[in-house]
């Protein structure tokens, strides 16, 4: 690309927004200059990092669609130009009469904000994508780079994008039925700010306070221990000792009721990857015959067969999570080989967060299975789900479960329940509220709301 | 400056068939007269240029059209049928919209094409084309024809199905799978070898933002409810109102329309797709042949018939005869409506004045006639006081009569000169 494409044009008048008796200023869109500015103090920026965040969001349901087209009346009306040059548009489907809308995501990594060569594009603050006019060049390359060709084209070839009318929409009030809705957003981020306190405290609990004793613990005449190492401890001594069955049962029931929450919320090794995958980029690949999720179980299977023929609990002697208690404590001895463990399997990191988790645990392994059973499941509910315009929740699950090509092909992907460590984090991100929690009997995504179509059609219609 | 006058570009598409030639022009003499004492859209329009340029196909918005307005998608389709009468027939969806969208407000079609031809009706102006493979086409085919050929843009189309070409008064023009020609607008295309009018629009309206005056007072109303409203104040609706409910689905809207009155059938075998305006059609269909309704709708929507029409053709016609051969049980089928335009809602008194209120303001007829408590004068000025609205009322009256009126002095020394 030659330099000239790159340089930033001095403002021209023609493009300038139009301010008139038929025009109407949006004063509440902040300029990009403005959306740009630094934050201000150390404090201020901690603040705004902790402080949960509310996307603006515009969700369509095609249920509720008539194909009026008051929205893109409405919305055409900002610059007299006609409904097909909005920029929001409805697409029609003649067949059966479903209607989809097609407008700006406001994406979390918007493609179209690379793809401007006069650094046009920007996002603010507040998540709205928007497009200063001073310095587009109507070049209508963010409208190739956009999957959802969002940005349109108005009739003096001026490139147009849904700017949510600096946050308080005009079309989503003028819709007739309610079709389109906006939120200011759900409140992000703050099952983050519970979650990282309670794997604080837990890794504070067993690493500090129970010092090297994590595979059994004992709080007044209750015991809890590993159910793996109760697994290895009856391959070893071909002895079951009810009280130790006992003592294991409750992770298992914990991972019957809420899933593998243990491995996202209490497990201090898996505490301590999420703080190394934050600190080590993630470049490399593991070896394939690695990144099978089948391994951990193969690695489980072979450790029981270990510990029945050496006679003793094999892989405790280089289990991470007990590793991790037991050589890194306060009171602990530091040395031996097991320190050389612990690098070892965070150096995975590099890889893919919480890779040891993914392919190699054999206590996930053993609570995967439970999990499979268990009572509830995260679910992503299609109608509300982005798909390919957002994928946030992709990019932000630690274990990998949920798929990118399948957002990518607009699919709303099946979560796995046994893979799944129930972090929350897929729910903490999602903006439009799409993944739930719901127990394993329910189906998907409840409605919210009933089609209008619904009571007369039957339903027959719909989308979903 | 005369009320609503901010709402036109003020400038007119003459199309010649005859002699393949267009033009985009000022508003005539005689119409820029009118517009100083009434207002000059829709029928009231169409009757003033239909009596400037003779045989000639008047296509005209309102003022209103394309507005904020609720159901401002009107276009009124005027045509000359025998005795010397106009037919005013109210196109739906979003033509009119896509007609003020190309830059003028009316299109003025004259003389008779001499081979099978297609009107555009763009935002670079007027253009004809040869039909080419566009001839012996059904309705669906043709709208794929087109779906092809323009890809790149939206279009309302005006399509003349095979029934125009049996010599049946019978037939329609179609837009969007649906009609509520009487079989005045399809002839008069098919006499003139016009085989469809596309709408692209593209272009800018004359006016920029705007209040949505109504749309809070009005409020939204779901499901297919409003197509049962208007069904059951029509001639026979009431008992089609049974029939409506078990086979329409999803419901449809104009454009800007908050009430949804369209609907379509549920998929079935033979029905994927149907989209059903045409209330009085329905009912009449339902009297006629109640077990193979949507055969006998689908068979109206393929082949280009008014449904009005044709219901006496259809009476005791088994469903497997919906094929091919219906074309001998239509031929010779007479139009089942004169060519003024009437589709009062039975139930009320004012309804038929203010069914040709919303026909000269662009407003959809039926959409006026389904909330009587708002008055007509409210759609143009809102409904807070305006100071324009005191001289509305007078004009609208004006209007009226004009679309009813003889040829006027000023239409005349325009025809002449027009004539040389």
């Amino acid at each position: 690309m030659g330099s000239s494409t790159c340089r930033i044009p001095p403002p021209n008048p023609e493009l300038q927004p139009q301010q008139g008796p038929g025009h109407r200023s949006y004063g509440r869109l902040p300029a990009p200059a403005e959306v740009r500015k630094p934050s201000g103090s150390l404090w201020k920026s901690w603040k705004n990092k902790i402080r949960p965040k509310r996307e603006p969001r515009m969700v369509f349901d095609p249920d509720r669609c008539t194909g009026c087209g008051t929205c893109e009346a409405v919305c055409a009306a900002r610059d007299g130009s006609a409904p097909d040059a909005s920029r929001i548009q409805i697409l029609r489907e003649e067949t059966a009469g479903a209607n989809f809308a097609v407008f700006c995501q406001h994406c979390l990594d918007p493609l179209c904000l690379p793809a401007c060569p006069q650094h046009a594009i920007s996002r603010g603050e507040s998540g709205i994508v928007s497009i200063d006019s001073r310095l587009c060049a109507h070049c209508g390359l963010c409208i190739q780079a956009c999957p959802e060709a969002a940005p349109q084209r108005g009739p003096d070839a001026k490139v147009l994008k849904c700017d949510l009318c600096g946050g308080h929409p005009e079309c989503v009030e003028a819709c007739p039925h309610k079709a389109l809705s906006f939120s200011s957003g759900k409140a992000l981020g703050w099952i983050k700010l519970l979650r990282w306190p309670v794997q604080v405290l837990s890794f504070l609990f067993f690493v500090i306070i129970l010092i090297g004793t994590v595979c059994s613990v004992s709080v007044a005449d209750l015991s809890f221990g590993c159910p793996f190492g109760l697994l290895q401890n009856i391959a070893a001594s071909k002895v079951i000792l009810l009280a130790t069955v006992f003592a294991a049962i409750f992770l298992v029931f914990l991972t019957i009721l809420t899933g593998r929450a243990a491995c996202g919320w209490l497990c201090p090794f898996g505490f301590f990857l999420d703080l190394v995958g934050k600190i080590v980029p993630q470049r490399f690949q593991l070896p394939r015959f690695v990144r099978t999720r089948l391994a951990k179980y193969g690695v489980g299977a072979a450790a029981l067969g270990v510990s029945g023929a050496v006679g003793y609990q094999a892989f405790c002697t280089v289990c991470p999570i007990g590793t991790i208690c037991r050589s890194y404590g306060l009171q602990s001895v530091v040395g031996g080989a097991e320190l050389a463990i612990l690098p070892t399997v965070a150096a995975m990191e590099v890889s893919e967060k919480r890779s040891w988790c993914r392919y190699l645990c054999p206590v996930g392994a053993l609570l995967a299975l439970c999990a499979k059973i268990g009572l509830i499941k995260i679910v992503i509910g299609a109608s509300r789900c982005k798909k390919f315009s957002c994928m946030r929740c992709a990019s932000t699950c630690p274990m990998g479960i949920i798929p990118e090509s399948d957002l990518r092909e607009g699919i709303s992907p099946k979560l796995d329940a046994s893979e799944c460590i129930m972090c929350l984090r897929c729910v903490d991100t999602c903006p439009h509220s799409a993944v739930k929690i719901r127990f394993r009997w329910q189906k998907g995504v409840p409605a919210e709301r009933r089609a209008p179509c619904g009571a007369s059609n039957g339903g027959g219609q719909c989308l979903r | 400056m005369p009320p609503l006058d901010k709402f036109f570009h003020k400038k007119i598409a003459l199309v010649n068939l005859a002699s393949g030639t267009t033009a985009v022009e000022p508003w005539p003499r005689s119409l820029a007269n009118e517009a100083e004492r009434c207002i000059p859209g829709g029928s009231a329009a169409a009757a003033v240029l239909s009596g400037i340029y003779g045989d000639a196909l008047v296509l005209a918005t309102g003022p209103l059209t394309g507005t904020m307005s609720p159901g401002s998608s009107l276009l009124v389709a005027s045509c000359p049928v025998s005795g010397g009468a106009y037919a005013h027939v109210p196109i739906l969806l979003r033509h009119g919209t896509a007609l003020k969208t190309t830059g003028v407000d009316f299109a003025v079609v004259s003389g008779k094409a001499s081979s099978p031809s297609i009107l555009i009706l763009g935002s670079k102006g007027p253009r004809i084309e040869p039909a080419g493979g566009l001839s012996g086409l059904e309705v669906p085919g043709m709208r794929k024809f087109f779906r092809a050929r323009l890809p790149e843009t939206r279009h309302s189309l005006l399509l003349c199905g095979p029934a125009s070409g049996w010599g049946s008064c019978g037939s329609a023009a179609l837009e969007n799978g649906t009609s509520l020609d009487r079989g005045h607008l399809a002839p008069w295309m098919s006499n003139h070898n016009l085989l469809a009018i596309v709408l692209t629009g593209g272009g800018s309206l004359p006016f920029a933002g705007g209040r949505r005056p109504l749309f809070d007072k009005l409020g939204p109303k779901s499901g297919i409810g409003g197509f049962l409203d208007v069904l059951e104040h029509v001639e026979g609706g009431a008992q089609a109102k049974g029939t409506a409910e078990k086979i329409l689905g999803r419901p449809a809207a104009c454009h800007s329309c908050p009430w949804p009155c369209m609907a379509y059938l549920k998929p079935g075998p033979s029905t994927n797709g149907l989209l059903c305006a045409d209330h009085a059609g329905f009912a009449a269909l339902c009297g006629a042949c109640p077990d193979s309704l949507p055969s006998a709708l689908e068979a109206c929507l393929r082949l280009g018939i008014d449904p009005v029409s044709g219901a006496s053709a259809f009476r005791g016609v088994q469903p497997d005869a919906f094929g091919k051969a219906i074309e001998n049980l239509f031929a010779g089928v007479p139009p089942a409506k004169g060519p003024e335009f009437s589709f009062p809602l039975l139930s009320q008194k004012e309804a038929p004045e203010r069914a040709l209120a919303g026909m000269v303001l662009g407003i959809c007829p039926i959409l006026v006639q389904r909330c009587p408590d708002i008055p007509v004068g409210q759609w143009a000025a809102g409904p807070d006081s305006d100071p324009e609205a005191a001289s509305f009322g007078d004009m609208l009256k004006a209007s009226l009569q004009l679309a009813a009126k003889a040829r006027t002095d000023a239409q005349q020394e325009d025809m002449e000169i027009r004539h040389g």
